[in-house]
């Protein structure tokens, strides 16, 4: 369970990009999170995955902590980001071989993943290529199989469905299903709001790095379209 | 022209960080960096000042006072040449923002133009360090007239465009050959070594035999197999006929090949992808490795598929190996006189060999390899890694790759000076400590100022503020080790105490540079954002 409290961060300038941000992420659980632009979603990701540092507030993951203890936390995480920049001088197979060795995966276990999704995401004859050469939705298939070989207990996308092409969309929403159903919890953002209308079991509305709502999707909404609402919230002063 | 000058701008802009100074608030971290980059420029060139003087003067007293401009402007071609041979493509047809600049309403002739000038910009800043102050040497042995400035400022930015056109001509066609991109990663590699390392070898061993032997070989070769420069020589002296033609060939180059590369200026940059795709790729088996072994694996081939990177490593060690040869060379003297000092030579030696031993670690490869991580900065923090074994991992590929000239240099000197047991082992000692300090100060410079938001790696490894303050103090440990070295031996006539004194002052530096990569680094690498 991933567990956000009272997170707040500010860049040097005094600019303050995440406001007393409180959530929680349940084992098996979809979480969207929805926001404008520069409304303080890339910050609250980053800070979640650990790659930034923050002033006020708390972050675990199962009661692991993203500052006191980084690399246990890092061990059950996968993050990728919504423009992938790669390692573009390996080859597909030397950049998941690498991603394997850190985290540790046995030889047997890496073999039958990356033969698995590479397949699914049909770039298995391209893993001997150098990264440099992949189209845009390539990279971001290869980032995606290197997430999903390490079996996260948390994983976290930032703008999943950029640039991929309606097939690789919905096998990323497939194995996004299949992974809760294995006790994962995914934690994404996105502008797609039918998206996450259609996705999610929890969603969260941000507005000027603050939560403006959250919760199940049904709470959320009520009766009315998950853009009215956004439209709604966004536009309230 | 006014869409050239926007894009010419922009790139200016954007590729020198020139905002960083005018818009943004600059903290006192921006002001040391950029005071320490000035007294490092300042130093490079004091360096350069005081070798174009030494062969102003070997001229000079050999009646031929104004070759030194002819060997400042010979020296600065070459050195373009190498430079512009191994960039000009990437800088040409394969930069970051070509999809952004042909999107815009702009003609391919304007973009490569754009491109051409950001080029020419860029290799003043390397002609710049021969040029001036060969310039400035020839003044001082020559009489000069106002007509002779005006030449020499404008030849300062006619000069380069030749040798700069017809490598760009050369490594257009290379483009289109398709040869392995393994090949063609070494050959741009090997190919650079080679030529400088025997133009470095021509001149060190020359220099000490006779000086006619130096102006009559090395320099009438180089006047005869660049003629050109031979050519601007005669023009900037005064024959405004041959400026006029250096001058006019040189733009017109330049035009003849905006116009003719801009024809397939799609095709090539297509090719540069299309060749490398396969598609053949079976599964069949991996390797498993630790993460900290993964780690160096991955660092190493991030430093080999970058040719400028490895050059820019390469040459130091390399030379300090023909400098080894040099110095043990002189091995027939035995002893040496400073004062009313006789000095054993052997000692001497000894202690210059262990400077140039450290000259071996000078251009660190750290330096550059936090900011090379560039936007890929995500994947690294993301992992579950400490951040210990990412610092192990960049130090231990530059203790790698510096190791072996370090141990053929202690070989050396153990074989010709038959160094003693202990002399032997404070002197690999002595080496291994520098070269693991000026790892760590490259690696902790280099997260003080990190340049993630680079245009192109070229820029990261030749001309960030990282490298050249990391150059700074590099040179302070070696020339401050070896100045404290020789004066202990100087004071006390002892070799082995001088050899234990530099050994204790190497091994408290590296512990200084150890905690403050420990204390500091790594807090910086923990705020570095990405």
């Amino acid at each position: 369970m991933l567990v956000v409290k009272n997170l707040s961060k500010t860049y040097n300038k005094g600019k303050v990009a995440v406001d007393n941000l409180s959530l929680e992420i349940n084992d098996g659980e979809i979480f969207g999170f929805i926001g404008h632009n520069g409304a303080g979603k890339t910050t609250t990701i980053k800070c979640c995955v650990g790659i930034l540092d923050f002033e006020e507030g708390e972050i675990t993951l199962d009661n692991i902590s993203v500052v006191e203890n980084p690399i246990e936390y890092k061990k059950q995480i996968a993050y990728l980001t919504d423009n992938p920049d790669l390692y573009e001088q390996l080859t597909g197979i030397q950049f998941l071989n690498f991603i394997c060795d850190i985290y540790g995966i046995s030889k047997d276990v890496r073999l039958e993943r990356i033969n698995k999704y590479a397949h699914i995401f049909e770039i298995d004859s391209y893993l001997g290529d150098m990264i440099s050469s992949y189209s845009h939705g390539m990279k971001q298939k290869l980032a995606l199989i290197s997430a999903i070989i390490r079996k996260p207990k948390l994983l976290v996308l930032d703008e999943p469905f950029v640039g991929l092409d309606p097939k690789a969309s919905f096998l990323v929403k497939e194995i996004m299903k299949e992974m809760c159903k294995e006790g994962s919890s995914i934690f994404f953002s996105t502008h797609v709001l039918e998206v996450a209308e259609k996705l999610c079991d929890h969603i969260a509305i941000i507005k000027n790095g603050k939560l403006v709502a959250k919760g199940t999707l049904e709470e959320v909404k009520g009766d009315k379209s998950l853009e009215d609402v956004f439209m709604e919230l966004v536009n309230h002063e | 022209m006014n869409k050239i000058w926007l894009v010419v701008k922009t790139n200016f802009i954007n590729s020198f960080g020139i905002n960083k100074f005018f818009k943004q608030k600059t903290n006192r971290s921006t002001i040391v960096g950029f005071l320490l980059l000035l007294l490092s420029g300042i130093i490079v060139f004091a360096f350069f000042g005081i070798y174009m003087y030494v062969y102003g003067k070997m001229f000079s007293d050999n009646g031929r006072p104004d070759e030194v401009l002819s060997m400042g402007i010979t020296l600065g071609s070459i050195a373009i040449i190498i430079s512009a041979i191994t960039i000009s493509n990437s800088y040409l047809f394969k930069f970051n923002h070509f999809d952004l600049l042909m999107s815009l309403p702009l003609t391919s002739k304007q973009i490569l133009f754009s491109r051409i000038i950001n080029l020419i910009i860029t290799n003043y800043s390397i002609f710049i360090y021969f040029y001036l102050p060969s310039v400035i040497v020839y003044s001082i042995f020559n009489p000069t007239s106002f007509i002779f400035w005006v030449l020499a400022i404008l030849g300062f930015f006619i000069i380069p465009i030749f040798p700069l056109i017809i490598c760009s001509f050369i490594s257009y066609y290379l483009g289109f050959i398709k040869i392995n991109e393994k090949l063609k990663k070494v050959l741009k590699i090997i190919v650079p070594t080679l030529f400088t390392t025997i133009l470095f070898i021509l001149m060190i061993f020359t220099n000490n035999n006779s000086d006619d032997f130096v102006l009559n070989n090395i320099f009438d070769k180089l006047q005869k197999y660049y003629y050109p420069g031979y050519f601007i020589f005669l023009g900037i002296k005064g024959k405004i006929l041959n400026f006029s033609i250096y001058s006019l060939v040189s733009i017109l180059l330049l035009v003849c090949f905006t116009f003719f590369a801009s024809r397939k200026f799609l095709k090539v940059n297509a090719l540069h992808n299309y060749n490398k795709v396969k598609k053949d790729y079976v599964l069949k088996d991996v390797k498993k490795s630790s993460p900290l072994k993964s780690l160096f694996v991955k660092e190493a081939k991030n430093f080999f598929s970058n040719s400028t990177y490895v050059l820019n490593t390469i040459m130091g060690p390399i030379f300090s190996v023909i400098i080894a040869i040099f110095i043990i060379r002189q091995r027939s003297y035995e002893y040496i006189k400073i004062g009313e000092m006789l000095l054993d030579m052997r000692s001497v030696l000894l202690l210059l060999m262990i400077a140039d031993i450290a000259i071996s670690s000078m251009a660190t490869i750290t330096s550059s390899s936090i900011s090379l991580e560039g936007k890929k900065m995500w994947i690294l923090k993301s992992l579950p890694v400490k951040t210990s074994s990412i610092f192990i991992s960049k130090i231990g590929l530059n203790i790698l790759i510096v190791l072996p000239f370090v141990l053929i240099n202690s070989l050396i000197s153990i074989l010709y000076l038959k160094l003693k047991l202990l002399e032997a082992l404070l002197l690999i000692l002595i080496s291994l400590l520098i070269v693991i300090t000026n790892s760590i100060i490259g690696l902790f410079i280099n997260l003080l100022y990190p340049k993630l938001d680079f245009e192109h790696p070229t820029v990261v490894i030749k001309r960030s503020m990282s490298v050249f303050i990391s150059l700074i103090f590099t040179n302070i440990l070696i020339w401050g080790l070896s100045l404290i070295s020789i004066v202990c031996f100087l004071i006390t006539n002892n070799c082995l105490l001088a050899m234990a004194i530099e050994l204790l002052i190497a091994l408290i530096a590296c512990l200084v540079s150890m905690l403050l990569l420990n204390k500091i680094g790594t807090n910086k690498f923990q705020k570095i954002v990405c």
